[in-house]
Formats: C-alpha cells, sequence, structure tokens
C-alpha cells in the first residue's frame, strides 16, 4: 500500500513508473465489501434467468424468485453496513491525504490497515 | 457515425490475498497469480518489475504465477498455490467465496480512476435512442458482446 506512496521522489518516481507501465496509479485501501455490486449484478443476473425459464413450473419458479430476492435485499443490507462502517470513511481520509501528498499520515494510516487485515487473518 | 446510448460505471480490479496459510511460521517464498488477458511475454515483462519491487520490500522471493483463464487463477489460490493474485471483481468475488481469499487493495488506474465505463452503440440511423428503448425490446434484438468466461466488464452487462 505505500508503494508510490512513501518514499524519496526518486523512489516514488520509479515506483509509479512501474505501475504505469500496468496502467495503474498507485493502490487505495479495500475489502470484501468492493464486491458488494458485484454480487448484486450476479444476483440480479440470476434472478433474470429464472424469470426466463420456461422449463421451470409456476411453483418453482415463485419459490427461486422468493430465494433471490431475500437474496438481493440480504445485500442491500450488507450495502448500507458497508456505507456507515468506519473502514469507507478511513480509505475516504486515505485518499485524501494522498491527493494531498501528506506522507506521514499516508504511513500512519497504512500501519492501521495493516492492523485491521492481520485482525481479519 | 456512432451514438453512446449509456454509461455504466464499473467498480475497477482488485487484488485478493489468501486469507490463511497453514503454516503458522512466515512463509518465505509467494506466488502471485496473474491473469494473462494478452500476450503472457508481454504482460511479464510490465508485472516482473512490480513483483521484484514486492520481493525487494517484503523480503519473501515472488514468483510470478501467470494463468490463462481466472479459472486457473482462482483454483490456485484454493490449493495454495497462489498466495496473492490481481482478479476482476467477478472472478475475486469466486476466490473470496470458494479459495479463502479476501480482498485488501484496489486497483487504481493511471489517470486516478477506480471505476470504469460501459458503454452501448447503436447505429447513427438506429430507431433506439434511450436505455429504455433497448431495454423493454425483449428477445426482438440481436445483442453483440465480447465473450470471455467470467470477465465481469461483459458477462454481466
Amino acid at each position: 500500500m505505500s508503494y508510490g506512496h512513501i518514499g524519496t521522489e526518486a523512489e516514488i518516481k520509479a515506483a509509479r513508473d512501474i505501475l504505469a507501465n500496468l496502467i495503474w496509479s498507485p493502490f487505495h485501501p479495500s475489502s470484501d465489501d468492493q464486491l458488494l455490486s458485484t454480487r448484486k449484478l450476479e444476483a440480479n443476473k440470476d434472478l433474470l434467468k429464472v424469470k426466463g425459464d420456461t422449463k421451470l413450473s409456476d411453483d418453482q419458479k415463485a419459490k427461486e424468485i422468493t430465494v433471490i430476492q431475500a437474496q438481493l435485499a440480504k445485500l442491500d443490507e450488507l450495502e448500507k453496513k458497508a456505507g456507515a462502517n468506519p473502514f469507507r470513511s478511513r480509505v475516504a481520509a486515505f485518499i485524501e491525504a494522498e491527493r494531498a501528498g501528506r506522507q506521514d499520515d499516508m504511513k500512519r494510516m497504512i500501519a492501521a490497515f495493516a492492523a485491521i487485515y492481520a485482525r481479519t487473518n | 457515425m456512432l451514438r453512446n446510448l449509456f454509461l455504466c460505471k464499473a467498480p475497477l480490479l482488485l487484488l485478493i490475498a489468501l486469507v490463511a496459510t497453514a503454516a503458522a511460521q512466515a512463509p518465505v517464498e509467494i506466488n502471485f497469480g496473474v491473469i494473462s488477458t494478452e500476450a503472457s511475454t508481454n504482460q511479464k515483462k510490465n508485472w516482473e518489475p512490480f513483483l521484484q519491487a514486492i520481493a525487494k520490500s517484503t523480503g519473501l522471493k515472488v514468483n510470478g504465477f501467470y494463468a490463462t483463464d481466472y479459472a486457473g487463477v482462482i483454483e490456485a489460490m484454493r490449493f495454495n498455490k497462489v498466495q496473492v493474485a490481481w482478479f476482476g471483481n467477478k472472478s475475486g468475488m469466486e476466490a473470496a467465496d470458494r479459495a479463502g481469499g479476501e480482498v485488501f487493495a484496489q486497483i487504481v488506474s493511471r489517470d486516478g480512476n477506480t471505476g470504469y465505463y460501459s458503454h452501448v452503440i447503436v447505429h447513427r440511423d438506429s430507431p433506439f435512442t434511450t436505455l429504455d428503448d433497448i431495454l423493454k425490446c425483449d428477445k426482438s434484438l440481436d445483442f453483440g458482446i465480447g465473450d470471455r468466461p467470467s470477465r465481469t466488464s461483459s458477462t454481466q452487462s
């Protein structure tokens, strides 16, 4: 996470050049919450599939639709939770420090993120 | 001249780490999974300096694991043949669900964006001018789309 963010001017430039070859800039911290929107897309895809499935009986169809809709409701709930999660505001603070080039702040934040990842493991 | 019907922002790619390895001691060597979206020699040239930078800052030996499909990297992570990998959101979701992976970093593109836009394009003389025009036309239209298994940007559009 410190790659291309922390270091001397020359170190940062070298890191950013290497990342630029991959068409990237330095990374942002993230979590499994990043996957929620993809999970919703997947569930909606399943929903359309079931709705358009001519082989299913009406009963079966209704049953499967209920299951997927419950999944979608749960994902909405998780998304709301993720929005209120302090992790999100920490990431926003990190991006702000990145924009301002405040290396000391970023260093401190990266250490805090590392501690979060270590805990979940 | 083609027209853009709409733009839809999708989240960008991510890096995933295997949550737990069986060994309690710190590893001395890791394999970094990369999906070869282009010729792997090209890709290697761009990835190796990055992997070497990880090696330098962590003191670990870092090997590039270049696979030609998403399933290859997901399976490799599942069997601990790969510990860290670069994924798209769909394949990353599968790695989190099936291979014990956890998202820890989001890739930011060179221009600073963390997402990208999909475009739906129609012929200039097409009767369709809004997204609703094509959405309500169920099964009466042919929709051309890139086909690559598990590719978030096409299969989920």
